[in-house]
């Protein structure tokens, strides 16, 4: 048998806990949120430690523990393929040499991701690729094109004069 | 690709070529007869001859020349 202190049953007290999750995906619709990642892309679960509190009154509310962008505990991650760093671009080569100056390229891109692995943890996904080979002239001029700037299949660039100096 | 430090460097006049450590190639940019500039992330390597350039180029790395030009009829 229940008896209430005071003689009536009351709505437990504001900021009573009721139930915690971090469900990622799969979460119920009233902890459910978007977040999105550094790509641009949004997913949509919840994926710091939320909780569920007694507003005081019968009904209850959601709080969550973490900042949307860093998980507060180990058993709350972000889903596989969630990227937290999502760089990538292009590079250019600035040259001077025969004379002149200007810039080449793109000569090369690159990415450079951070992803999480869906296990609390992350994982790095980075590469890229040369666009020109090396030897590729960038640049020429003076008599039968005697002075050349070629591309050095790094990011760099040599200046081959037979213009007498 | 990240971007590479470069670095301005002086080409000498004699063989030259461009020591790449990650591709493991040395890039033979021909003979210079008058002082030139790289800016590149490279390691220069120079001998007075083309064969002693082949000769001292390190065990491991294949040596690669740039693409000729393609002459044009007059």
């Amino acid at each position: 048998m229940f008896v209430a202190i005071g003689g009536m049953i009351g709505s437990p007290p504001y900021g009573t806990l009721l139930s915690s999750h971090c469900s990622g995906p799969l979460a119920q619709n009233s902890g459910r949120q978007p977040y999105v990642d550094a790509s641009g892309a949004t997913w949509y679960g919840m994926f710091t430690t939320w909780q569920e509190l007694a507003n005081g009154t019968g009904g209850s509310f959601w709080q969550s523990l973490g900042d949307n962008t860093q998980d507060t505990f180990s058993a709350c991650w972000y889903p596989f393929g969630f990227y937290l760093q999502y760089d990538s671009g292009n590079n250019y080569t600035n040259w001077t040499g025969c004379g002149s100056s200007g810039t080449f390229g793109p000569t090369s891109y690159y990415f450079n991701y951070i992803q999480a692995d869906g296990n609390g943890g992350t994982y790095n996904n980075s590469g890229g690729s040369d666009i020109y080979p090396a030897g590729y002239i960038i640049y020429q001029s003076g008599d039968s094109n005697c002075c050349k700037i070629y591309y050095d299949g790094s990011g760099g660039y040599y200046e081959y004069n037979l213009c007498g100096g | 690709m990240l971007k590479n430090t470069l670095k301005q460097i002086v080409l000498p006049v004699g063989w030259n070529a461009l020591i790449n450590e990650e591709k493991k190639t040395a890039l033979v940019i021909g003979e210079y007869k008058y002082v030139s500039e790289a800016n590149t992330a490279l390691t220069l390597f120079t001998k007075p001859s083309e064969a002693e350039l082949l000769a001292a180029i390190p065990a491991g790395y294949t040596a690669v020349y740039p693409p000729k030009p393609v002459a044009s009829k007059a």
